[in-house]
């Protein structure tokens, strides 16, 4: 498929309007707006990490409704089955009384998975969702069935009350595309946010997109040019992360324990494409790889014990690992 | 649209970052040329450098240009300039466009239409300032300024500087001179090309080092070197075949005396050596007369001179042939011409050949005047006549009389002659109180009580001819083994007094000499008392053999250095009149 003019306007043409539907609902946090977006058209899972009542739930809700697409809410309990997520076999009567297994799905299968408070749940619950992540399958049984697209999930988690949790293993957050910090809102935000929703009814939402255009737009970006200097840039980034690497950063040696697989790699040119045409341009920058280094790699790497007693952040790390890029540049 | 669109859009980038580089590159030299300057123009306070301005402003000059040469290659490449302008603000729109120079696609296409968009909506002017490098250029100017100052200080070294730099200056004034004399003497066509060939060669090979002299004494050195080199250009064939003759006469016995008499260049003596050749002959054998005759028709052979040659030839035939009459009458013929040709001398030339002469004498001539020069502008009190002319001074040629009352001491280089007359109080003693280089000849009266003694080189090196020489009482005396007046008096067309032809010292005889060791030893001093009239007693040695014994002389080529190093190191260190300095010079040049 080639890429024309028109293309790339109409990418950014949709973004500024799912971005305008969603601020109907949304009161601030652009910023994450922009970033949950990146990770949709970049056909990604977001986890979203912040304390209750930021507007999580309600801003992945609002995607569901704006975007056109098949939305599913998935409450994570320590109680709560795989079965509970990806579907079950059920015995159903026929009329010549006899019996038969039918494949009863799960709420996975929809465009659009809310895995609510997802450290809730047993690590055997966590782990349903891991093929539908990855590969947009479900296996049930001896049979797989494959997922509806655009599929995307989006995680929700609290990072404090972790007592009765279950931190989720590193398979898992490797597998998804960003991990969005939700920011408290400011102070004029805040007012918006209690005047809007305790003075009238929320605002309709229109459909502005579907998923054949969400799936448009993934192709279309997936073109956009990436100049050599600027993939190496990205590559030194997560070569960076990983402590005995040639390329480690002193912060890296320092503090980390794990550094980044290569899908750190892949995440951050995949969106780093996406977020140059949503800023207007036909090709990656250096800015688009910082803009989206943050989400990309803050989950992909761990801390070692070091690291966790000081106080510091993977956030910390990547500050300082692209410092120190940047001066070799 | 293409990449050589975008390329062309960013010139005006280019051309600022290019001026950038340059004034940094400027700057950068004249820091550096300010250091190199100002570590010369501090040397230069201490120790003598010449030209030190013009170095220092070749320093700057050089520096500056290069700079300037090098700031043109330091024009920023093509993918330097796209990437100095990504990082204005393009963000990496131009990088990408190159990278995808080649590639046909639509995405490829927009982006570099998107990015020559953004180049033309850049204002390189504001995002890309040309800066002066302020900082730098101020500490170049310091350097400068200190430059300077170090450069007007007054200092000793300074001056000796100067007075350096007049030499070298003066050097190559001359060395132009001699250049155009050659040319001169070229256009002339008084000189064949086979001698022309050779002048030249001398000549070139004295400019080179004339040149490349860095004080006066190298200076006057390759001056010396030149003109003795020139001096052996010149035609002299008679001498030449004389010499030829003499070598050959001395090995027959029949013909021994005629050789020395040759050798001496006394045509009395000739005279008398071919009267007592024919009483020989007479009483010779046939063997003898058999090898005499070969030896003559030998001899014919090799000498150059036809009339000589002829003579010699009808000698030999007539020997062969036992016509001891016609051989009588062909000595006799002989005789003539040989004395005529030893008197003569240069004077039987051809034209040609004398022409030639001249023409190296204008060249030698020009070469002291450049040595005068050259003298002149080191302070030295050098004695050569400048236009040739003979001048006698004290270390040219002592001549007439001298008279000496009270202490008085003789030392002199060219030839001492006259009568010396020594009343009252008169010693003449000590290592060489008198060591002349030319022959002492002439007549010593000393009335009174004279004593003379004392080791005395009295020419050591030349030779002591005429009659008297030296007289005492004292085991003084020279003579001996030595090299002729012609040789070790290198007079500037100077003659020692009264010695009208070469002292009697050897030719060549260079095989031994004095140990320098026994020279200059310890001796008593003496005193002749008396009264000073021309009456009185006078004793008379004549001294014919050196004083001391064989052991005492040592090969020349063993002590020629140390002779040498020891006169120049005489000469650095003042210890010798300032007009013997070249003197010195020349001699150990032409003994080289």
């Amino acid at each position: 498929m080639e890429v024309k003019e028109k293309d790339i306007k109409n990418v950014i043409d949709a973004t500024a309007r799912i971005e305008k539907q969603v601020a109907k609902h949304m009161v601030g946090q652009n910023n994450l707006i922009r970033q949950v977006l990146i990770s949709i058209f970049a056909g990604g899972n977001v986890l979203l990490e912040g304390v209750p009542g930021l507007g999580k739930t309600r801003l992945v809700k609002t995607l569901g409704k704006v975007m056109d697409l098949q939305f599913s809410r998935i409450q994570f309990t320590p109680d709560l089955m795989p079965a509970d997520v990806v579907g079950t076999n059920i015995i159903t009567k026929s009329d010549d009384k006899g019996g038969n297994f039918k494949f009863q799905a799960g709420p996975i299968f929809s465009n659009i998975v809310l895995a609510d408070e997802i450290n809730r749940a047993t690590p055997k619950t966590q782990s349903a969702l891991l093929e539908a992540m990855q590969e947009k399958t479900v296996t049930v049984g001896n049979t797989t069935y494959t997922l509806p697209q655009p599929f995307f999930v989006l995680a929700t988690q609290n990072p404090i009350e972790m007592e009765g949790t279950y931190p989720l293993p590193e398979a898992q957050m490797d597998r998804f595309l960003f991990k969005l910090d939700v920011p408290f809102p400011s102070l004029n935000e805040l007012v918006d946010i209690v005047s809007m929703t305790t003075s009238k009814e929320d605002a309709d939402l229109e459909t502005v997109t579907t998923g054949e255009e969400i799936l448009s737009i993934r192709n279309i970006t997936r073109q956009i040019p990436i100049a050599k200097p600027v993939l190496e840039y990205a590559i030194k980034l997560v070569l960076s992360t990983h402590p005995e690497s040639e390329h480690a950063a002193e912060v890296a040696k320092k503090y980390v324990r794990f550094g980044s697989s290569p899908r750190g790699a892949q995440a951050i040119v995949s969106t780093a494409k996406i977020r140059a045409v949503l800023e207007g341009r036909y090709n990656v920058a250096f800015e688009d790889i910082k803009y989206v280094a943050y989400p990309a790699l803050r989950h992909r790497f761990f801390l070692n014990f070091e690291g966790m007693t000081e106080g510091v952040t993977t956030d910390n790390v990547i500050s300082e690992i692209i410092a120190d890029i940047d001066k070799g540049i | 649209m293409d990449i050589k669109d975008i390329l062309k859009a960013i010139k005006p980038l280019k051309r600022r970052i290019h001026l950038n580089s340059a004034f940094i590159c400027w700057t950068y030299a004249f820091i550096f040329a300010g250091v190199l300057s100002l570590i010369l123009s501090s040397t230069a306070l201490f120790y003598p450098i010449a030209f030190v301005k013009d170095k220092l402003i070749v320093i700057y000059a050089v520096s500056v240009l290069t700079s300037i040469v090098v700031s043109l290659f330091l024009g920023p490449k093509a993918l330097k300039t796209i990437q100095i302008a990504d990082s204005l603000g393009l963000k990496e729109r131009l990088i990408t466009a190159h990278q995808l120079k080649d590639d046909k696609s639509t995405v490829a296409k927009i982006q570099r239409d998107d990015a020559l968009k953004a180049v033309y909506n850049a204002n390189f002017k504001a995002l890309y300032s040309v800066k002066v490098p302020v900082l730098k250029m101020l500490i170049g100017l310091i350097l400068l300024v200190f430059v300077l100052v170090t450069s007007l200080i007054p200092t000793v070294a300074k001056d000796k500087a100067e007075t350096k730099e007049g030499i070298i200056n003066e050097t190559k004034k001359q060395a132009k001179k001699l250049d155009e004399k050659r040319e001169e003497i070229k256009k002339s066509g008084l000189v064949s090309d086979k001698k022309l060939d050779e002048i030249n060669k001398e000549i070139d090979e004295m400019l080179k080092d004339l040149n490349a002299s860095k004080n006066e004494e190298d200076a006057l050195k390759s001056l010396s070197k030149a003109k003795h080199e020139l001096d052996k250009l010149k035609n002299n064939t008679i001498n030449k075949d004389l010499k030829k003759m003499s070598e050959k006469l001395s090995q027959n016995t029949l013909s021994k005396d005629l050789g020395e008499g040759l050798k001496e260049g006394d045509s009395d003596k000739v005279g008398k050596a071919i009267d007592q050749m024919k009483e020989k002959l007479k009483n010779a054998d046939k063997e003898e007369l058999k090898d005499f005759a070969e030896m003559l028709e030998d001899t014919a052979d090799e000498i150059t001179d036809d009339k000589l040659s002829e003579d010699l030839t009808k000698l030999s035939e007539a020997i062969k042939s036992g016509d001891m009459s016609s051989a009588a009458d062909n000595l006799e013929t002989l005789s003539t011409d040989l004395s005529n040709s030893v008197q003569n001398g240069s004077e039987s030339l051809s034209e040609s050949k004398q022409s030639e002469n001249e023409a190296i004498d204008q060249l030698a001539k020009t070469l002291n005047n450049s040595k005068y020069a050259i003298s002149k502008q080191a302070g030295m009190n050098l004695s050569t006549s400048q236009s040739g002319q003979q001048s006698q001074s004290s270390q040219q040629g002592q001549s007439g009389n001298q008279a000496a009352n009270g202490q008085s001491s003789q030392s002199g280089q060219g030839g001492q002659s006259g009568n010396q007359a020594a009343n009252g109080q008169s010693s003449q003693s000590g290592q060489g109180g008198q060591s002349g280089q030319g022959g002492q000849s002439g007549n010593q009266a000393a009335s009174g009580q004279s004593s003379q003694s004392g080791q005395g080189s009295q020419g050591s090196q030349g030779g002591q001819g005429g009659q008297g020489g030296m007289s005492g009482l004292g085991p003084g005396g020279g003579a001996g083994d030595g090299s002729t007046n012609e040789d070790a008096g290198y007079m500037e067309g100077g003659t020692s007094g009264g010695a009208k032809k070469p002292g009697s010292g050897k030719e060549e005889n260079y095989e031994a000499i004095y140990n320098p060791n026994r020279l200059g030893g310890d001796s008593q001093s003496s005193q002749v008392s008396g009264t000073k009239n021309n009456s009185g007693q006078s004793q008379w040695n004549d001294v014919k053999s050196i004083p001391f014994g064989e052991s005492s002389k040592v090969p020349y080529s063993e002590v020629y250095s140390q002779y040498k190093d020891e006169a120049m190191s005489g000469i650095s260190e003042a210890q010798i009149p300032s007009g013997m300095k070249d003197m010195v010079r020349d001699y150990f040049t032409t003994l080289e």
